[in-house]
Formats: structure tokens, C-alpha cells, sequence
């Protein structure tokens, strides 16, 4: 804030704006840990609509200056391995299993699915009118123990708390 | 054959616009969502992703042109108002000052009531239903609470329902700021007297979020403005108002320019709250007032300005409601109240202002409206929209005020309503046969149903089929159908042809006197376009839009039949094409708008007659007056704006504006034509020398002005404080506000009494915004 900033009337697609807040999601979180293999990898579970611009964005782009890796998977179990996932909205009956085999592992948990992030994700993006906007729920975020920068949370529409 | 040429015309320049842009295809990269991980955090936050069409398409799809004017853009522009904005952003957008205020002209359409155009806020029609269309939120100094505008260019009427035939102005208010948020801002402006103080709060909790505003503003105006007058009516001459000349030749300084009426201040205030994750209730309340343009009276109590107010009040529930991923559901309930006065003083004899003989209007305009529209996609390639709406308006006195104080302008045989014999005008005018006391509610409703069918035809093909029926309980049905072909050529490129019937219906002054009078439901004014659309998105730093159009107007007026009826085709063509170019810390943006009058076929009488130029009147054809040009409307627009940051804190805006071939010269010509032909020396010299007067000063002649204004950020500790210098019309050629032109019946009039303006000076002001 505190600088120009101009509205882009060039229109982009829904997905291609998700897929750049994903990036940009990634430089206010803190992982504990270095990431294994000198990777980071995203997995990306359920059919949605953003593979292709999650591909477009982070072709050329790395994560804490670690090459980037996405994994596209309906498996549950090829979620413990990534550093953040992303669950599609056909995913909502599994939406509670999935939490549960990520647990509290340093996994940052993004969706666009209405009532995702009360049920446990740490992160939601949903259309505002024109817009996209984004919710945190505080407590997924500390069960994961990631450090999340208050500049994001400061622009969180909803910051939700599982009481 | 002769009108296909400029179709041809305009058709070579469309297919030329779209070689150049595909030369430039080579040179640019194309758009990739990389692009938008250079954004800032907070251009994400702001980037839009789609426009407001039933079945959700996204805005490079949508079925028409459309202008969006961000807050950046509000906050950063040179502006007195909301129709400043639409002069400087929309390629066609215009404005011309009629005595009952100003009146917009976008593709060729204008008219002496705003009629032919929506105002919705936030997707509420606001506009007042008795005749005269958008009157409120356009004449605001302050805009602060506005998110954005869309200004779609063409008809509307399948979106919004009847009335849109002209265009549609979309105000999307601000809501609740991401976190708790507090700010203020203040504006004045040195040259039109006038200041403005406003306030936000956005305040953020679990189950809700809630956003406050309200401003407050005063306008003096400018103080005895440059005012052309020509009252030949009378026989008094013609030139700028002054002490020493004007009303019947005994001096009427004109009324000052952009001021508030009887010093009421302009007021906004709104209230948002979203809540429970699928409602929002909102209400807004503002209100305007300004001195008409016109010639001061002179009543026995002394000078008299006449002006016109009116406040607002609207309040809206709506939910959301999302049964599946693939089933939505968005339904509203709304209130909504506009009291109106128009200060008339046809009085003009020592009676107390506040008396209700004073007024031509005192009444308030209440409507109920209820709304829903639901989304569904049954499969990939479909997408259904369905929705259904009821309006429900009904009169009542201004507020605050008894029921002997309700006078409201209808057409004959009504003329003035008024609801009680105690009433002071029904007293005083019922002997002279123009009131009518009305024994009954006045009121009206009107059934709507629309939707819209999205079939993704073939990969790269949408086919998008929209109606609108809507029946008004005092006019026939209306039914505005849309086709619309959408083809992605490329990933970068887009071709829209759109082909549509759009209606307009009269005001409630005519059809409720038509129904008093025989019962009879009139039909709706028809507007049937063609438009091709060409779109292309190189990436976010470069945007091209160029639209062609053809439209055939079956134009409804009051008659001397007292009805409203058909009176003629009016047949327009054109062209626009508007380009942003957005390189590190430069923007720039161009636009071109091209209008060109095919026919005007009347089936009435248009003649008038000037009187007193011989011994007889002569019948003059104003139909052979204008050959070429549309009344009111330059032929040609060139605008451009540009901004270039320093630093992060320093903003520079410029942006101005070249007008050519006004359409108000063919009235002038033809009356001078007239006293060529016909008139005796002396009415033969004095039209001359009107014409050469009003010519040397910029009427008719091409124009330019340019606004320009600097905002610098200041950082100080927790504060995000902002100010911005103006000037307005910086540097300008003949620019003046013209003053709306129209046809006349022969009533004695020698001379073009319609022919005048106002010098639009250079302006400074600054704006002070603080963010705490």
C-alpha cells in the first residue's frame, strides 16, 4: 500500500488470477524446514480448472529459490509428500479424509470452495463480485506450524477461526 | 444505395483496424498468466475477472462495448462529476446542458429527458421512472465511494429491462476494505467554489464485515458565468448575460454555474453489511439540487433563480445462494424512494418560496422491487440463466410533506396532479383548467422475465441467446431479444457480432395521462442494432477494442394527438475504437468515435415557421436541416489520456479531448439560410451577425480541452495520505457546453432561440485523501 497501483482492465481468466495468488500465497508463508530435494512441490488433487495456469505460473518461477514441481493426483496419499496443496471443490465428500492424512504437517492447505476454509483449509480464494478475494482460517494455519506474513493476513476478506 | 456507402465506409476502416492489430501481433508476446506474477499484491486484489452478464461470461465475451472506469482512475482523474468521466473515458460519451439539467449523448442518442439510459447502482435501476431517467448520482461532486463504473455503449435493455436503449451507467460502490479500515478525504475546487469532506470505515468481523460511508459537500459555483443567451423570443438581442443584459432586455446575470440550489448541501451516505456468507443488506441515501440554466426571473420579491432537488433513499436485501457447484440462486427485495422538487416559480408575485404554487413538481417517486435469477449448468457446454422481476411504483408527496403539498407535471388532459382541494395550487390554477384532482393512488407495476442461454457451440464458438419480456401495467408488452456469436480466433483475439432489439418505454407522465384519458396502452419505443466487436487482449499491456454498429430507432413522442406515438425512423451508423497501452510506469490510452445520421424518415409534420421575416410566416422544413449531423452530437471524437508514475509516489495524469462537425450547426445554418432566402435586410444583417458572433465564439467549430492532474503519495508513520492538484481545461480551443438544441413548434421564434453555451473555464482544486 502507499504506492500507485493501477486497475488491469486487461481481463484475465479466474483461473489465471487463483493460479497467480497461489504464487504469490508462497512468498509470505514460512516453512520450518528446507524442502527435500532442493523441490517444492505442489500437488493438486481433485478436476478443477487451474492445471494449466498453475503450469503457466510457475513454469519459470521458483519457490524460496527451489525449483518448483506440480503433481496432479486423486490419490490421498501423495499429499504427505507436498509443501502445498491445493483441493478442488469435487473433492468436498473427501474434504475431511484429505485434512486428516495431512494432519499437522507443514503442508500449506489452499482450495476455492465455499466453506473449505471453515472446514479446515488454510487458505480459500472465492469471486467477489469482479474479484478474487481470499479467507485464512488463523487455526489450520497453526496446526501446520507455517509462519504466514501479517501483509497477508492484513488483506484477508474473513479470517476464520475453528472454535 | 447512397446510405450503404458509409456502412461500406465504416466497414473498410473496421477490417483495416483489425490488419493493423495483427501486424502488431508479431511484435508482442502473448498473454500468459506469468504476466500476472509481476503484478503487485495489490493489483491482484484489484484485477477483474469477469462482467455482469446473466450466465457469467467473461468481460472479453461480454455481448457489447463496455467502458470500466476504476477507483485509480476516479481518484486520479480532473472531474466535477460522474458525467465528466463519461466525457473523458467513453469513446462516444457526451454531455450537453439542458435548462432541467445535463443530458448524455452516447452513440447518437440524446434527448431533452435522460430517458434513453439505466443508472443502476449496484445493480438497482435508480432511475426516475415519471420521465427523466438517471437525475441522481450524476450530478455528485463526490465520488469517493465509488468502486467503479461500467458504461456500456449501445443498448441494454435484454440485461436491464426497458429504458436502456441509449446505454448504461453501472456504479459499483466500495464494500468492506479486506481489514479494519479508516479514511477521509476532502476536495475543493477553486473555480467552481465548491468543497467536499468524506469518510470511510470498514470494519471486519466472524460473522460479518461492514462498510460506512457518507460525505458532505457544498458548491457555490462559478459566479456570474459566460452564459450566451439569444432571445429573439422576446426581441431583446443576444449575447452574454450581465447586469445590463438578459431577461426582456433589463439584465439577468446568468445563475451561477455548478451551484447548489437554495445552498442545500449535497449529501451521500451508505451502509453495507455483508453477512452469514450469502447476504448483504445495503442502504444509500443521496441527494442533488442545482439552479437551471436558464434566465433569471424577475418577480416582485426580486431576482429569481428556479431550480430543481430531490433526495434518495434505497435499501436492498440480497442473497446469494449456492445450491451446487452447478445451481445458484440470486434473489432481492429492495426499497426504494426519490423525493422530487422543482422549483418553478410560475408564481413570480410575492408568495413565500417554500409555497406550494412555486413548485411545477412536489411529489416522491416510491418504488417496491423484487428480484431473482437463477444459474445453472447442466452440462460443459451450457449454461442456462432464468429470472423473473416485479416492480411496484407508487406517488406520494415530497418528504416530510402533507398531502395538500403533492403537485406532480403530467401530460393533458391531467396537466397537474394534485390529491387534495385544500392544496394552495389546486386553489389557485384549478379555475384556469390545468389541475386534476386525482381520486385515486397513482401508481404502477410492471411483470418481468428474461434469460439467457450460453451454448458453447464449438470449441473456440459461443452462441448466447438472451430475452427480456416485461409488461407494464399502463403500456403494451415489451420484449427485447439478443444474439450474440462470440469467436475466439485466438487465444488473444475475439469477434462478437451481436444483433439485438432494445426498448424504451414512455415516462409515467405519459402513460398514466394516456390511461386517464382513453385507457389505451401505448407500445415501446424500438431500437434494433447491429454490432461487430473485435477484441484483443496482447497481454496486460496492451488491450485493443473497435466496434462497428448500425441501429434504426422507431422513435416514440407526445403528440398533438395527446398520445405517444410513432413519429419516424432515425438511422445511425458508427464507429470506435479505443486502445490502452501500459509500458513499466507509462499508460496510455486512445480513443476514436464516429457517428454518422443514414435517415430520418418522420411520418408527422416537423415543419416550424418563422414569423416577422416578411409580412407572413414561411413554413421551414427542420427535416432538410440536418443532412448529415445528429443534433446536440460532435460527428468525430478523438480522446486520449495518459499517466506516468515516479518513483511509486508521484502520479502524473493528462488527458484530453477533440470535438468536430457538431450536429447543433445544421439549426444555425438553416435559420441563416432562412433570412438568406427570405428575410428582410435588417433580420438578414442581425442573422448574420448572430451567426458571426456565436461562430467567433467556438459555436459549432472544432474543439479541444485537456484536463490535468498530479498526485503525489506522502509516507509518513501509519499513515497513507495522498494529494492531488488539479486543473481542469488546461489548455482549450473553442471548448464550451453547449446547450441543449430541439425542435420547436412555430411559435413566432426569429431566430434560433436555442443557440447558446457556456465558456467552460480553466479550474484548480486540490483533493486531500488519508488513509489512518
Amino acid at each position: 500500500m502507499g504506492t500507485y497501483h493501477h486497475a488491469v482492465q486487461a481481463q484475465v481468466s479466474e483461473s489465471d488470477v487463483k493460479a497467480a495468488f497461489i504464487e504469490r500465497f508462497t512468498r509470505f508463508v514460512e516453512w520450518p524446514e528446507d524442502f527435500d530435494d532442493e523441490t517444492f512441490t505442489i500437488a493438486v488433487i481433485g478436476k478443477n480448472t487451474l492445471d494449466a495456469s498453475l503450469d503457466n505460473v510457475f513454469a519459470d518461477i521458483k519457490v524460496k529459490n527451489v525449483e518448483v514441481k506440480i503433481i496432479y493426483t486423486d490419490d490421498i496419499s501423495d499429499l504427505e509428500y507436498a509443501n502445498l496443496v491445493f483441493i478442488a471443490r469435487t473433492e468436498k465428500r473427501r474434504l475431511n479424509e484429505i485434512l486428516a492424512v495431512i494432519g499437522h504437517q507443514p503442508i500449506l492447505i489452499i482450495s476455492d470452495t465455499k466453506d473449505f476454509c471453515a472446514m479446515g483449509t488454510c487458505i480459500n480464494m472465492y469471486v467477489d463480485g469482479s474479484h478474487i478475494r481470499y479467507e485464512i482460517n488463523e487455526t489450520a494455519i497453526k496446526n501446520t506450524g507455517l509462519k504466514v506474513s501479517s501483509l497477508l493476513l492484513n488483506s484477508a476478506k474473513n479470517i476464520k477461526t475453528n472454535e | 444505395m447512397e446510405t450503404l456507402k458509409p456502412i461500406a465506409g465504416l466497414c473498410l476502416l473496421f477490417m483495416f483496424s483489425i490488419s493493423i492489430t495483427s501486424y502488431s501481433q508479431e511484435n508482442v508476446a502473448a498473454l500468459e498468466a506469468q504476466d500476472l506474477t509481476r503484478l503487485s499484491f495489490d493489483d491482484l486484489l484489484h484485477i477483474e475477472i469477469k462482467a455482469a452478464t446473466l450466465t457469467g461470461l467473461e468481460k472479453i465475451e461480454t455481448p457489447g462495448t463496455i467502458t470500466t472506469i476504476s477507483r485509480e482512475e476516479i481518484s486520479n482523474s480532473p472531474y466535477r462529476n460522474l458525467l465528466d468521466l463519461l466525457e473523458v473515458y467513453v469513446p462516444s460519451g457526451t454531455f450537453v446542458n439542458h435548462w432541467l439539467g445535463p443530458r448524455i449523448g452516447i452513440r447518437g442518442v440524446m434527448s431533452d429527458q435522460n430517458y434513453s439510459y439505466l443508472l443502476l447502482v449496484d445493480g438497482e435501476n435508480m432511475n426516475l421512472q415519471v420521465e427523466n431517467g438517471p437525475m441522481f448520482e450524476i450530478q455528485n461532486k463526490d465520488l469517493s465511494d465509488i468502486e467503479m463504473i461500467e458504461i456500456t455503449s449501445g443498448p441494454g435493455s435484454v440485461v436491464h429491462g426497458p429504458g436502456a436503449i441509449g446505454g448504461v451507467i453501472s456504479i459499483t460502490t466500495k464494500k468492506a476494505q479486506p481489514s479494519d479500515k479508516a479514511s477521509v478525504g476532502i476536495h475543493h475546487d477553486y473555480t467552481y467554489r465548491y468543497s467536499t469532506l468524506n469518510g470511510h470505515y470498514s470494519l471486519n468481523k466472524k460473522a460479518f464485515s461492514a462498510y460506512l460511508f457518507g460525505s458532505i459537500g457544498r458548491s457555490d459555483g462559478i459566479k456570474e458565468p459566460e452564459f450566451y443567451y439569444i432571445d429573439r423570443a422576446h426581441g431583446y438581442g443576444y449575447g452574454y448575460m450581465s447586469e445590463t443584459w438578459g431577461y426582456k432586455g433589463k439584465g439577468s446575470p446568468a445563475p451561477h454555474f455548478y451551484s447548489d440550489f437554495d445552498h442545500r448541501p449535497e449529501v451521500k451516505a451508505q451502509l453495507n453489511i455483508d453477512f452469514l456468507d450469502e447476504f448483504s443488506f445495503k442502504m444509500r441515501y443521496t441527494n442533488f439540487s442545482f439552479n437551471k440554466q436558464a434566465q433569471k426571473g424577475l418577480s416582485l420579491e426580486g431576482p429569481a433563480f428556479s431550480g430543481i432537488y430531490g433526495q434518495q433513499l434505497m435499501t436492498v436485501l440480497k442473497n446469494d445462494h449456492q445450491f451446487s457447484e452447478k445451481l445458484q440462486l440470486a434473489s432481492s427485495i429492495s426499497y426504494q424512494s426519490q423525493s422530487h422538487g422543482d422549483i418553478a416559480l410560475y408564481q413570480r408575485d410575492n408568495k413565500p418560496f417554500d409555497d406550494i404554487t412555486q413548485r411545477g413538481n412536489s411529489f416522491s417517486e416510491n418504488k417496491m422491487n423484487t428480484r431473482s435469477i437463477l444459474s445453472l449448468q447442466p452440462s460443459d457446454k451450457l449454461k442456462l440463466a432464468l429470472g423473473a422481476e416485479y416492480n411496484y411504483w407508487f406517488y406520494s408527496p415530497e418528504w416530510g410533506k402533507e398531502k395538500n403539498r403533492f403537485v406532480m407535471d403530467f401530460m393533458p388532459p391531467i396537466r397537474f396532479a394534485v390529491l387534495d382541494t385544500t392544496s394552495g395550487f389546486y386553489q389557485q390554477y384549478h379555475p384556469n383548467g390545468i389541475v386534476s384532482l386525482m381520486d385515486e393512488t397513482i401508481e404502477a407495476h410492471q411483470f418481468s422475465g428474461f434469460f439467457e442461454v450460453n451454448y458453447h457451440l464449438l470449441k473456440n464458438t459461443t452462441l448466447l441467446v438472451s430475452g427480456r419480456v416485461d409488461k407494464h401495467s399502463l403500456a403494451k408488452v415489451a420484449f427485447s431479444p439478443r444474439l450474440a456469436m462470440i469467436q475466439h480466433l485466438d487465444d488473444n483475439n475475439v469477434v462478437k457480432l451481436i444483433s439485438q432489439h432494445s426498448v424504451r418505454l414512455p415516462g409515467l407522465r405519459e402513460l398514466y395521462a394516456i390511461d386517464y384519458a382513453s385507457g389505451s396502452s401505448p407500445a415501446p419505443e424500438k431500437l434494433r442494432s447491429v454490432e461487430l466487436i473485435y477484441s484483443r487482449i496482447q497481454n496486460k499491456n496492451f488491450t485493443l477494442n473497435a466496434s462497428v454498429f448500425y441501429q434504426t430507432v422507431d422513435q416514440i413522442a407526445w403528440t398533438d394527438n395527446a398520445a405517444s406515438e410513432f413519429v419516424g425512423t432515425f438511422k445511425t451508423a458508427g464507429f470506435e475504437a479505443d486502445m490502452l497501452y501500459r509500458i513499466n510506469s507509462l499508460d496510455f490510452a486512445l480513443s476514436y468515435s464516429f457517428i454518422q445520421q443514414l435517415s430520418w424518415d418522420p411520418v408527422l409534420d416537423f415543419n416550424s415557421y418563422l414569423s416577422q421575416i416578411g409580412s407572413d410566416s414561411l413554413d421551414v422544413s427542420l427535416v432538410d436541416a440536418g443532412a448529415n449531423r445528429i443534433n446536440n452530437l460532435p460527428q468525430h471524437q478523438v480522446k486520449f489520456r495518459t499517466s506516468y508514475t515516479i518513483d511509486k509516489s508521484l502520479l502524473i495524469h493528462l488527458d484530453g479531448r477533440f470535438a468536430a462537425r457538431q450536429g447543433q450547426m445544421d439549426m444555425l445554418e438553416m435559420f441563416k439560410d432562412v433570412h438568406d432566402d427570405y428575410g428582410l435586410a435588417h433580420t438578414k444583417n442581425e442573422m448574420a451577425a448572430i451567426y458571426n458572433d456565436v461562430t467567433d465564439k467556438g459555436y459549432g467549430k472544432p474543439s479541444f480541452t485537456s484536463n490535468l492532474s498530479l498526485c503525489y503519495q506522502l509516507p509518513l508513520n501509519g499513515l497513507n495520505l495522498s494529494i492531488t492538484a488539479y486543473a481542469m481545461n488546461v489548455f482549450s480551443v473553442n471548448h464550451i457546453r453547449y446547450v441543449y438544441q430541439f425542435w420547436e413548434a412555430g411559435n413566432c421564434r426569429q431566430y434560433p432561440r436555442q443557440v447558446g453555451f457556456v465558456n467552460e473555464p480553466r479550474t484548480f482544486g486540490l483533493k486531500l485523501d488519508c488513509v489512518l
